[in-house]
């Protein structure tokens, strides 16, 4: 039974292959050939940067970026200057496995037999047949950051009948809910850095920190003219550094953004009364009951007409709309959403926080003020003949806010500030990374309609999904809920389980918490297929292991996605699209896309109507929509086979921003770029004046949750996992209200929070940056990484030295690693950055060394987000020097 | 003509990009960093923060390195590049002890990354341009400008924290934004004259 | 990170040669001394060729550090370097030492009576004053080489020269004192080497004191030097050890007569005079504290 603890590597265990890996000589019919190959960077989940990879006698010599692409015109992170090492990486697998030893764990010797690609595949297929006549849900697709670059993967497991297509990288970092409500865009919204001059920043980086090209251009030129940045954090980061760092207690943000909202609502702050009158549903008037009061005879939602002193549909016409006010109408007793909401934040006042959050109230206050008065409501701005609201201030949250019980409140609270001041969608203000184009409609009730993980997912009993759709309708991607559902199936009502787990890009067992249970989980299932670069931890656990290429060996085509650290400058004024072109495989490996369609065919689903290539054809990126990729029906013909080149160029050649130039050409160029207006970069462009209503009362979310309540009954289950129902339905009510996440009232010899924060080395793991020697020589001996860090104050209180080894220990499980005093630390904080550490007997030393920060957290659902399921990323914690160590 | 470069300490976000690409640009193995991002946390609580003070080869005008070399292989060009002749460098490191920017670092052994028993293709090849038993340093890419490209560790640097031209053309963007921002040294006080400008330090 | 460290470019090898080139120039020097007195013949006949020997010895694990391979050989081909390089002078002064010190000694070595010249007459002992004067130059340098690195204050230190000189005598001494062990030498001799031992001893004891107060007081890296050079090893060990119990001793053995007495006090300091040296050298180099490349 592994344990998930970090552990050194250690004399006694054998040298993994690869430790003296003999690399074959160089292809003697390449020397002296010199090219240069168009490349796209893999080296974070992004995979924004656009490459040259130039090669020598038959070796890539360097990597460097391509000056004329966007994001990152010629500039690289420290990943992808590494890049070259995750090519040249002697722990890759080098040819199909199939294990012998039936024992399966993280220490435990497969006992690999080398096969040939054949006889691997025939295994897979032969099994995947017996499940799919079983029943197809029993194959589980885990998938994740480490292989972005599969078309098929979705469509092959929707061919084959399996809803489970489960991310294994979410639950650390659910921040999509409130952008798909309130922007109807997807993942998620960030500030827009070519005009914002007052940022407001919680739980997050803007791209310094871990070093993404793209955004850390369009900050560094953002602070460059002068933009205002305040970074409210436990740890001073990059970002803060470079502006005013206003630390904070790990888990209480949002503590502070209620009482944000709560001065801007009741201390006379001004605030956008047109945006909120005429395009938020603040004016709704709202009954007893919670839900819009509606016109009995239209049904619409209603609002008050001030002038005429009576109610009306939204959509009537309007002398003066109350925005304030009680009104009784057809009876009933109403109030307006923004009464209401202003009723309930005036609890929350900056004093309060202060005790929860440690941010002293007239801080709150002056930076609720500043924020306010950065976003200079009322005025415009001109772009491209186009007139905006110019709204240049932005509050922006990310996982550090919203991975705690009550995190989706917390997010929705800092976008009732961002409507407050109206800068949605706006110039400077807060803006999606979605795609760039019509996405702001009005549903029947004149509120935007939501998109994405914002629209709730049907219920179904017995449920049909493994990961939980069913009970959590707009959770983000859940492997945590599978991976319990896989140990206890008849907890979540399951009538199935899952016979086939069918690994790709995927490492739920070091990206989560309590990886003791993912093991066990895999253990369990019957047959384990890894789509594999290395000996990881899902791959030593498989029973057949497929190697695929590494990131520079896998050719694709990519459109330009927008980032997610920030958005807006270089990204303005055109649709990009790329070409990856491969670097010849080293080793007997495929492209993930060739075994895919290998496995779509052997199990007969990849032709025909509902086969892979029918899907391909009618489907739609979710990010960017029509400004990605879209072949239509009947692109591909779906009774062949076709090669990758073929799919790419018609990829290209049917690209709905494109002008139907395909392969041959971006060979040639290396990517297409076209131009577009830098007004349509806002979609409020597309949906301007009072054509729709952003939701400020978030009444849809109360909807979810009265009718997955209602449907609970109705089959006569309770909430599974949950201990105290109402601790779920208090998270479905309209009006975001402070809910105690899961560590507020832990025992107090759990002193500390532990936060953890993405280094620019070790951001995300795809591109194995951990088992990469070259960025391991700078993790090891960068200051600010790869140790346990303490507020020089709090070691001094606990007796503690720069160098202790410390084990660290939250209620859910324990580390260990070498203590670090800083400055740079809230006292109540713990710092542990990266992903380090865990680990299998077969991977990379590199790997098994560092404090492996995620073995703190848990996956119990009664500490979850109710909303998106996300997990605690600060649980409480208790330090202590290990006995006999320094 | 003497190159030089100014590099803006406000922008730099202390990633490390240039140490990397600087890497696979001279193919140097473990432990020989010719560029690096040194990092210093400042304050503090709460008034702390971190700072970065990426350096390299100062390409000085006056170099204390060239003048303990006692076997001449250390020379200055006339664009002002401080090299090293590795046919004539011994490597008795006097050099690196003379060198106050910490910038110059003897190659004793060749290493590889992912250890002793395996040396990837790429080392196999760079590894092959270096030259044991001498002292190695930044080149400014010396190699590079010919073509006129920039230094690695320019054209990598995603904060655009770094300029680089020639300090004796007044119009030249390297002159202009030190001419502009007011550029300092580092270790001024020792004479040295550095080509390398800090902004905003 | 607060720890200090001294530089590790240089280490034990060039201490030693620092160590072995002051001993043997200052064995060379006293025994020309001797010899040109007319004092204690045999224990000069001998020292003359220790010293040579002594410095060879230390060019050699000089040079095995600082080349690699044959890398080393460049030092002589270059004497453009002379103009600005310690080290090339060093190595021309050392190479000028070590010819002109053999020449002069070997010719009184059975096996070396072929040589065309006498040790005492002539072309000898021109070369005789030749080396002699260059064995003055060879314990000095090395300070200079380490004296002209502005950045390691510890080292850019005019008293550091002066130090390596009289360190270096200083063991020439010893070296003597211990070789008398097995020659014959008169109680007059061994006073001669006693008093020479013990005005040394305390002329280096005042300069080490001058040296650590003026590291002392260049700047925060050179507190930072002067903290390794007065830790324990150093204070014990090179001060009381080293210096202060020689003088000591060397006083005592210029109040007896006895032979055996004197001798043995003699060779009883010349072990500490050496084993201090060492160390002395030892804590010089490795306490060259570079600045920090930011400005403190």
């Amino acid at each position: 039974m592994a344990k998930a603890k970090t552990r050194k590597h250690d004399q006694a265990d054998p040298m993994p292959p690869g430790a003296d890996y003999q690399w074959p000589a160089a292809d003697p019919a390449q020397r002296g050939r010199t090219r240069t190959l168009f490349g796209i960077c893999g080296q974070c989940m992004q995979g924004d940067c656009a490459t040259l990879i130039h090669m020598q006698d038959g070796v890539v010599t360097r990597v460097e970026g391509n000056p004329a692409a966007s994001p990152n015109y010629g500039s690289l992170c420290p990943r992808g200057a590494s890049q070259l090492m995750n090519l040249y990486n002697p722990y890759r697998v080098k040819t199909p496995l199939v294990r012998t030893n039936p024992e399966k764990g993280l220490d435990v010797d497969p006992g690999w037999k080398e096969v040939s690609w054949d006889e691997a595949m025939a295994l897979v297929i032969e099994k995947l047949n017996q499940v799919r006549t079983k029943d197809p849900r029993g194959l589980l697709v885990m998938e994740g950051f480490g292989n972005r670059d599969s078309l098929l993967r979705d469509h092959f497991a929707h061919a084959f009948g399996t809803p489970n297509v489960v991310g294994s990288h979410a639950p650390l970092c659910s921040i999509h809910y409130a952008s798909n409500l309130v922007h109807a865009g997807c993942p998620e919204q960030v500030a827009e850095m070519d005009y914002c001059e007052y940022l407001l920043t919680f739980g997050r980086s803007l791209g310094p920190n871990f070093a993404t090209t793209g955004a850390i251009r369009r900050f560094t030129k953002a602070m460059d003219r002068g933009m205002k940045l305040v970074v409210i954090d436990p740890r001073c980061s990059v970002e803060a550094s470079k502006g005013e760092w206003i630390p904070i207690r790990p888990g209480s943000d949002y503590a502070c953004l209620l009482a944000m909202a709560g001065t801007m609502l009741n201390e006379g702050l001004p605030f956008d009364e047109w945006f909120m009158k005429h395009r938020t549903n603040a004016p709704y008037l709202i009954n007893p009951a919670g839900d819009y009061h509606r016109d009995p005879l239209t049904g619409k939602p209603m609002m008050w007409d001030a002038a005429a002193g009576c109610a009306r549909a939204f959509d009537a016409e309007f002398a003066d709309i109350a925005l304030t006010g009680a009104y009784t109408v057809d009876g009933v007793a109403c109030r307006t959403g923004f009464d209401l909401i202003r009723e309930e934040f005036r609890q929350y006042t900056p004093e309060w926080a202060e005790g929860i959050c440690t941010v002293p109230a007239a801080t709150i206050r002056r930076i609720a003020g500043e924020f306010v008065k950065h976003a200079k409501i009322g005025s415009t701005i001109q772009i491209d003949g186009f007139t905006f609201p110019f709204r240049p201030a932005s509050v922006n949250t990310h996982r550090g806010i919203t991975n705690h019980r009550g995190g989706t409140y917390a997010e929705l609270t800092a976008k009732l500030m961002n409507m407050l001041v109206g800068n949605i969608e706006v110039p400077g203000g807060c803006v999606g990374d979605s795609m760039r184009g019509p996405l702001l409609e009005p549903d029947d009730d004149g509120v935007l309609r939501p998109q994405f993980r914002a629209q709730a997912f049907p219920f179904k009993f017995p449920p049909d999904t493994i990961d939980g759709n069913e009970f959590y309708p707009h959770k983000n991607a859940t492997p945590h809920l599978a991976v319990q559902a896989m140990l206890d199936p008849a907890r979540y009502h399951l009538d199935y389980s899952i016979e086939v787990w069918l690994n790709l890009g995927a490492n739920a067992i070091r990206k989560n918490a309590q990886p003791e249970k993912y093991v066990e989980a895999m253990r369990n299932v019957p047959f384990v297929v890894s789509v594999a670069y290395h000996m990881d931890e899902p791959t030593i656990m498989a029973d057949v292991v497929l190697p695929e290429h590494a990131n520079m060996e896998r050719d694709i085509v990519s459109v330009l996605v927008p980032p997610h650290q920030t958005t807006g400058g270089e990204l303005y004024g055109a649709d990009t699209v790329r070409v990856r072109q491969a670097v010849p495989a080293l080793f007997n490996t495929r492209h993930c896309d060739d075994i895919l369609t290998d496995i779509a065919e052997g199990t007969g689903v990849l032709y025909g109507p509902g086969g892979v290539y029918d899907r391909l054809n009618r489907s739609m990126n979710d990010l960017v929509l029509t400004d990605g990729f879209y072949l239509g029906e009947g692109t591909l013909d779906v009774d062949r086979r076709h090669t990758r080149e073929e799919i790419q160029d018609q990829l290209l050649k049917t690209w709905p921003r494109g002008d139907g130039k395909g392969l041959a050409e971006i060979n040639q160029e290396g990517f297409f770029r076209q131009p577009r207006s830098r007004k349509e970069f806002f979609t409020y462009y597309f949906s301007p004046g009072d054509g729709v209503r952003h939701p400020f009362y978030f009444e849809r979310l109360k909807k979810t949750g009265d009718s997955l309540r209602a449907q609970l009954r109705e089959v006569g289950i309770a909430y599974p996992g949950i201990a105290d129902e109402e601790t779920v339905w208090e998270q479905y009510r309209p009006i975001p209200h402070w809910i105690e996440n899961s560590e507020i009232q832990a025992p107090p010899e759990y002193d500390l929070w532990v936060v953890n924060w993405k280094s620019p080395y070790h951001p995300h793991d795809s591109g194995n940056p951990e088992g990469n020697p070259w960025l391991a020589e700078l993790y090891a001996q960068d200051p600010f990484d790869f140790a346990v860090f303490m507020n020089a104050a709090t070691a001094a209180k606990k007796g503690l030295k720069d160098g202790d080894r410390v084990t660290v220990e939250s209620r859910y499980g324990r580390t260990s690693g070498a203590l670090r005093v800083t400055e740079l630390l809230h006292p109540d904080a713990l710092g542990i950055p990266g992903n380090y550490g865990l680990g299998t007997l077969q991977s990379n030393p590199l790997i098994r060394q560092g404090t492996f920060y995620n073995s703190l957290l848990s996956i119990d659902d009664n500490t979850l987000d109710a909303i998106s399921a996300g997990q605690e990323i600060s649980p409480r914690v208790r330090v202590y020097r290990q006995e006999g160590a320094r | 003509m003497r190159y030089g470069m100014a590099i803006d300490l406000k922008k730099c976000v202390g990633c490390n990009a240039c140490t990397v690409a600087c890497r696979m640009e001279n193919g140097t193995p473990p432990g020989i960093l010719l560029c690096q991002v040194e990092k210093y946390e400042v304050g503090t609580y709460p008034a702390a923060r971190m700072d970065f003070l990426p350096r390299a080869c100062m390409h000085c005008a006056e170099p204390p390195c060239l003048e303990v070399c006692p076997t001449g292989a250390t020379y200055q060009r006339e664009d002002g590049l401080v090299l090293v002749d590795p046919r004539k460098c011994m490597g008795c490191r006097y050099c690196v002890l003379a060198c106050p920017y910490e910038a110059r670092h003897p190659l004793r052994r060749i290493e590889n990354y992912y250890g002793p028993g395996t040396v990837t293709p790429w080392e196999e090849k760079k590894h092959k341009t270096l030259t044991k038993g001498t002292v190695q340093k930044c080149t400014f890419c010396a190699h590079r400008l010919g073509d006129g490209r920039q230094p690695a560790c320019v054209e990598v640097c995603p904060a655009n924290a770094r300029c680089f031209g020639d300090l004796d053309d007044p119009e030249s963007d390297v002159s202009r934004v030190v001419a502009r921002q007011g550029g300092s040294v580092l270790k001024a006080e020792l004479g040295t004259c550095p080509s390398v400008y800090y902004l905003n330090s | 990170m607060t720890e200090i460290k001294g530089q590790k470019h240089w280490g034990w090898m060039v201490v030693l040669d620092l160590f072995l080139a002051g001993l043997g120039a200052g064995t060379f020097l006293f025994s020309f001394v001797l010899d040109r007195l007319g004092e204690c013949p045999e224990l000069a006949r001998i020292g003359t060729l220790i010293g040579p020997v002594v410095v060879l010895l230390g060019s050699v694990l000089l040079l095995l550090d600082l080349g690699e391979g044959g890398h080393v050989l460049r030092l002589w081909f270059h004497p453009a370097a002379l103009r600005t390089s310690w080290i090339t002078r060093g190595a021309w002064l050392q190479t000028g030492f070590i010819i002109f010190g053999f020449a002069h000694a070997l010719p009184r070595f059975a096996g070396f009576a072929w040589l065309p010249w006498d040790a005492s007459g002539g072309l000898g002992l021109a070369f005789g004053w030749a080396a002699a004067v260059l064995a003055l130059t060879v314990p000095v340098y090395p300070g200079m080489v380490l004296g002209v690195i502005r950045s390691i204050p510890a080292w850019n230190n005019a008293a550091l020269p002066v130090l390596f000189l009289f360190a270096g005598l200083n063991t020439g001494i010893a070296v003597l004192q211990l070789v008398a062990l097995g020659v014959t030498v008169d109680v007059a001799g061994l006073h001669l080497l006693a008093i020479a031992g013990l005005v040394l001893s305390v002329l280096l004891l005042l300069t080490l004191a001058a040296y650590v107060e003026i590291v002392r007081h260049t700047g925060t890296t050179g507190r930072a030097s002067a903290r390794l050079l007065t830790s324990g090893v150093f204070v014990w060990g090179v001060a009381v050890a080293g210096l202060v119990l020689p003088i000591v001793l060397l006083a005592v053995s210029l109040a007896s007569t006895g032979l055996a007495q004197v001798r043995v006090l003699g060779a009883v300091s010349a072990v500490l005079v050496l084993a201090g040296g060492l160390l002395l050298r030892h804590a010089v180099v490795t306490s060259g504290v570079r600045m920090t490349v930011r400005s403190d």
